[in-house]
């Protein structure tokens, strides 16, 4: 009769257990990475009675967090890949705004300044046209400097970016290497608070840095980048990682180039080949128009302003290292400018002018095709192309990310109506079972109290 | 498929954020009035947008050049109309002055003569927009000298403009093409000295010389009326080339509309029905959220 009282307080016990599990699961519903929780149960062994065998109560086994690993890899390795195209799309989408074709960028500069021949053809003594021509040129110069300029801009905030993000990374690897062993220390039951962390660090850092995981048996997760293992078990420190603008990511104890994936990789291939190349191009842009306008100049004669002095083959006008310093050559102005054809000093003579003017539409002589019009829009459609192409990519990387994501959050997430059902699920039977316990107290009291007291 | 509550919650953020950026994305197109922005928007309609603009910029300018070109002609003929009428003073001088006159009458037939011959100097000297208008391309006073010696101090520079596409035409005439002839024999080969070369032999009452005269004067008009011809077939094609780059530019500028800008009425309508969409999701949102059975549980 006793043990009726036993199998009732196990019953209390595993149900109370429930209704907490319950409640921290509801208290849980919006925390990030939380898994939700279940209270396994199991009866416990029965005992062989007179009468047969009778149960003996309930177990709780264990507290088990419903969480799949496929489901978890899935998401991540399209996090890794949803973080790279995301980190690129973005940089390309920066660079191409800050180049401002196609209102207020290179091209409305160059076409001024073959506006400017234009107009001097018409009248080409006119000192102030002749001085329009090298304003022309200072504002092409100026424009495709502040491309350039704003461009290095970008380059050292991605750099700057990639710090942090590899700074963050590896505070979450040595974080890691923390859990794992507070993990492995518990041995068979586990903190599923320290589980949890613990994955939504492994999340993040796909996200960030692309890493693959591996799951020993004691329990410690190896994080491994490129086949080499960051934090492993059983041994520490962890190694980090730091960036090296030629190698790429690097590992700080050997130095050797790993390939990374996600955000990190992002912002490498933007840095390393992306960016490079659509400025190796605006170089190209900038020494073509330095050499078909110095070429030209060199072709013509130039008179001081009062038409009186002459210089045949006019001085280079503009000079260029790279775009950065793409400009007028200093001490020019507009007699410098060559408008007659070489030794003839006619001072309303527009042969010269006239070579300048067919730069608009023809190869420039010497360096042939295209036009410069049609080198410089390659340059930009090149670029708008590319930052399509990756913007379409990173779309489509964050919509499969986003499938994974709900695919697992449908498995680990919280669903409050489930759990109001196994609250009052476990609340009624936690009833039954105090009303079972005062069943078997009162028999007792019967049995106690009440036997052996006839006729008394 | 288990839908938990933070799905809901994600998913409907990612809807709402879906629609307000088709939303916000309808309304710039409506306010701008352009269908794609940037390059990327289409890089193979903006390459084409690009090249439209650049081509655009061009045929302006074209139409600007035949302005100055069909301004030059004008000029030039104007002042050839002049020069060609007092060359017809000069030849009705000179028919008098052929017959026998008055030493009175004869010197007042020479001084009017000479003093076209001045005009006729001064005509050939004129300044378009300050440079020579028949010197070719220098800057220098175009004819000089006086009585019956004459040159051409110009040079044979040619003045272009470009009026359209592979259309350069040249708009200026010098002074050597104008008023320097083959004279027949014993005259100059200029009309100021034909001119003053009448003048002396009305003057001294030659007559035979003043009627040989004449038949320079005819060559020298001959000269000036075919310069006219030409300016007239020059200012009829700039013209022409004119109204043919107007009409190019306005259809550049056409098709890069038709490229670039949306259609209006398209695009009012997209604004509405994505304002819907996002009033609708919104709305989806708000009742999709609150309940649980949390609320009907008592």
């Amino acid at each position: 009769m006793f043990e009726g009282l036993q199998i009732a307080l196990t019953g209390i016990r595993a149900n109370q257990t429930a209704l907490d599990t319950a409640a921290n699961n509801v208290a849980n519903a919006n925390t990030p990475g939380y898994t939700r929780q279940r209270v396994d149960l199991a009866s416990r062994a029965p005992w062989q009675s007179v009468n047969g065998k009778v149960g003996q109560g309930v177990d709780v086994t264990a507290i088990s967090r419903m969480r799949e690993g496929f489901l978890d890899s899935r998401a991540r390795v399209t996090g890794a890949a949803a973080g790279y195209a995301t980190a690129r799309a973005n940089l390309l989408d920066q660079t191409e705004s800050l180049l401002g074709e196609p209102d207020a960028g290179i091209q409305q500069a160059m076409l001024s300044m073959f506006d400017a021949f234009d107009d001097l053809a018409l009248d080409p003594s006119n000192i102030a046209l002749r001085d329009n021509v090298v304003a022309a040129f200072d504002a092409l110069g100026g424009r495709i400097r502040s491309v350039s300029s704003t461009w290095s801009q970008l380059a050292g905030d991605a750099r700057t970016r990639m710090d942090s993000a590899l700074i963050e990374t590896n505070q979450m690897l040595t974080r890691v290497d923390d859990l794992n062993r507070e993990i492995a220390a518990a041995g068979s039951d586990p903190s599923n608070a320290a589980l949890d962390e613990r994955d939504l660090l492994l999340d993040r850092l796909s996200t960030t840095l692309g890493v693959t995981t591996e799951t020993r048996s004691n329990g410690m997760v190896d994080v491994i980048l490129d086949g080499e293992r960051l934090v492993q078990t059983a041994v520490t420190p962890v190694r980090t990682l730091s960036y090296d603008s030629s190698a790429g990511v690097v590992l700080n104890d050997t130095l050797a180039p790993v390939n990374a994936g996600g955000e990190v990789a992002g912002i490498h291939a933007f840095v390393s080949t992306d960016l490079p190349a659509v400025r190796t191009q605006l170089d190209q842009i900038a020494f073509d128009v330095r050499d078909a306008v110095n070429a030209a100049n060199a072709g013509g004669s130039a008179a001081d302003p009062g038409g009186v002095s002459w210089t045949d083959g006019g001085p280079p006008l503009l000079v260029a290292t790279s775009a950065a310093d793409f400009g007028i050559a200093p001490g020019i102005d507009g007699a410098d400018v060559a408008t007659a054809d070489l030794g003839n000093h006619a001072l309303h003579d527009a042969t010269n002018v006239l070579r300048f003017a067919a730069l608009r539409d023809q190869n420039p002589p010497g360096l042939g095709s295209p036009p410069l019009d049609e080198r410089l829009r390659g340059m930009v459609v090149g670029l708008g192309n590319t930052t399509a192409d990756a913007v379409a990519r990173a779309n489509t990387q964050q919509s499969l990310y986003a499938n994974a994501t709900a695919a697992r959050q449908s498995g680990h997430g919280v669903n409050l109506d489930e759990e109001m059902v196994s609250l009052v699920q476990h609340q009624r039977a936690l009833e039954a079972v105090t009303r079972a316990m005062t069943a078997i107290d009162e028999a007792l009291d019967t049995l106690i109290n009440r036997t052996g007291i006839v006729g008394r | 498929m288990r839908i938990t509550s933070q799905a809901i919650v994600t998913r409907s953020v990612e809807r709402l954020n879906a629609r307000y950026a088709g939303l916000e994305r309808a309304s710039r197109d409506a306010s701008t009035g352009r269908r794609i922005h940037r390059v990327s928007d289409d890089p193979a309609a903006m390459n084409r947008v690009m090249a439209l603009t650049a081509a655009g910029r061009m045929r302006d300018q074209e139409v600007k050049a035949a302005s100055d070109a069909v301004s030059w002609l004008n000029s030039a003929d104007t002042t050839l109309q002049t020069a060609m009428s007092r060359m017809q003073r000069v030849r009705q001088l000179g028919v008098t002055g052929a017959s026998t006159l008055g030493a009175e009458q004869r010197l007042s037939l020479a001084v009017e003569l000479r003093s076209i011959q001045s005009e006729l100097v001064n005509l050939a000297n004129t300044r378009h927009n300050g440079r020579p208008m028949f010197g070719g391309t220098s800057d220098g006073t175009a004819v000089t000298g006086s009585g019956t010696a004459f040159t051409y101090d110009g040079d044979s520079g040619q003045v272009l403009r470009r009026v359209g596409p592979d259309d350069v035409v040249k708009v200026n005439v010098t002074a050597q093409d104008a008023f320097f002839f083959t004279p027949p024999p014993g005259f100059s080969d200029n009309v100021f000295a034909v001119v003053e070369e009448i003048a002396a032999a009305v003057d001294s009452g030659d007559t035979a010389r003043v009627s040989a005269g004449l038949e320079a004067i005819d060559t020298a008009m001959t000269q000036i009326s075919r310069q006219l011809t030409t300016i007239g077939a020059q200012t009829n094609h700039v013209e022409a080339a004119q109204l043919r780059t107007s009409d190019l530019a306005a259809a550049l500028s056409s098709e890069r509309s038709e490229l670039q800008d949306v259609d209006i009425a398209d695009a009012i309508l997209r604004l509405r029905t994505e304002e819907t969409a996002y009033e609708t999701a919104l709305s989806a949102v708000s009742r999709s959220l609150p309940p649980s059975l949390a609320s009907f549980l008592r």
